[in-house]
């Protein structure tokens, strides 16, 4: 030791300072970013979930009235089916027993009664209508929401055709009456997924080893069921 | 010799103090994602209560997604109420050392306030 110039030591000890803060300074802030990313992933996961009930709970509720409202219909639209075949029925035989006046008297009823059922199938399909557009604009405000956060994959998922998953009895016919599906719960789930893209600013392995997809992935589904003879929103 | 005597000082300063900057930040960091992951794990336990599981099951899965994370410390006090409908509140208090830190949260699916703390 004594043999080292005073000169020689100084670099030594500078030396020495540079290579602890090179190895340092990369360990301290990959430590930084592991648990800056932690944060970022916890809070927006929490308010992704938070957003993604919120707009497919609305969106249920929503659709929930618009359930009620179709059931409710369906009395009339059964009175005015019946009603039609009847006085179809008293046509045919006034056309048999060939009765001007009653001839004339059912056509004109008959002619009501078809534009009450069209008025009525106008309704239903109005409701049915309105039902996609409260889950587009779930969808929409989803994604509103989401973009303020952080841009991501976003998706939405139904498994029945109409958002309200409904069948028409009988099929095909004006006005007919709507009942729920069978597994009406299953096929009224609604569910809106999001992707947080991670490795967009973090390396592979990091995100494979610390995030996995749970924090940076998030999806939710709400769905409407019958309890005690009442529709309510349920979390999937 | 009076430059080298110079030196040594600086790294006898500034070593410790950078250090200890390091452990400092890191400490911050460490016990703010400890707080995150107890609220992040107490509005999960409420979602998975308001999705109709019960009690045992939603506690039991917190607590052992929380004791994976933080590896001290115990909890205490776990409480969860249902009020109203579709109104759920939970709380727990997680004692470490000295530290005993009480989470409070509720949901409230009806009034459109999903995620708020009281």
């Amino acid at each position: 030791m004594k043999n080292i110039k005073p000169a020689n030591r100084k670099t030594n000890q500078k030396g020495f300072i540079i290579t602890l803060l090179l190895v340092g300074l990369p360990l301290f802030i990959s430590c930084l970013m592991i648990f800056t990313s932690l944060i970022f992933c916890i809070r927006n996961h929490d308010l992704a979930q938070s957003f993604c009930l919120k707009h497919t709970l609305q969106a249920q509720e929503q659709m929930k009235k618009a359930l009620k409202d179709l059931i409710r219909l369906n009395p009339l639209a059964d009175q005015l089916r019946k009603t039609q075949k009847y006085l179809e029925h008293l046509y045919r035989k006034a056309l048999k027993s060939g009765e001007p006046i009653a001839i004339t008297t059912l056509k004109t009823k008959i002619k009501i009664i078809k534009y009450q059922r069209t008025l009525l199938d106008k309704k239903q399909k109005h409701i049915l209508k309105s039902t996609i557009h409260y889950v587009e604009q779930a969808f929409f405000s989803f994604k509103k929401d989401i973009m303020k956060l952080h841009p991501g994959y976003i998706q939405k998922d139904h498994h029945h055709p109409l958002p309200l998953a409904v069948k028409a009895r009988p099929l095909g016919d004006l006005a007919p009456s709507y009942h729920p599906v069978d597994n009406f719960s299953f096929h009224q789930s609604l569910s809106f997924f999001w992707k947080m893209p991670l490795h967009y600013f973090l390396p592979k392995w990091l995100t494979r080893t610390f995030f996995q997809n749970r924090l940076s992935a998030y999806d939710c589904s709400t769905t409407i069921k019958k309890h005690k003879l009442q529709w309510k929103t349920f979390l999937n | 010799m009076k430059q080298s005597g110079q030196a040594v000082i600086e790294m006898i300063i500034s070593l410790p103090l950078i250090a200890s900057c390091f452990i400092l930040s890191l400490l911050f960091f460490h016990v703010h994602i400890q707080h995150l992951w107890m609220d992040h794990q107490l509005y999960q336990t409420l979602i998975c209560l308001a999705k109709g599981k019960t009690k045992l099951t939603c506690e039991t899965q917190m607590k052992k997604k929380i004791k994976s994370f933080l590896w001290s410390g115990q909890l205490k006090n776990v409480q969860f109420h249902h009020p109203e409908e579709k109104k759920w509140k939970g709380s727990f208090i997680w004692k470490t050392g000295f530290w005993r830190i009480k989470f409070i949260k509720q949901i409230n699916l009806k009034r459109g306030l999903y995620y708020e703390k009281y």
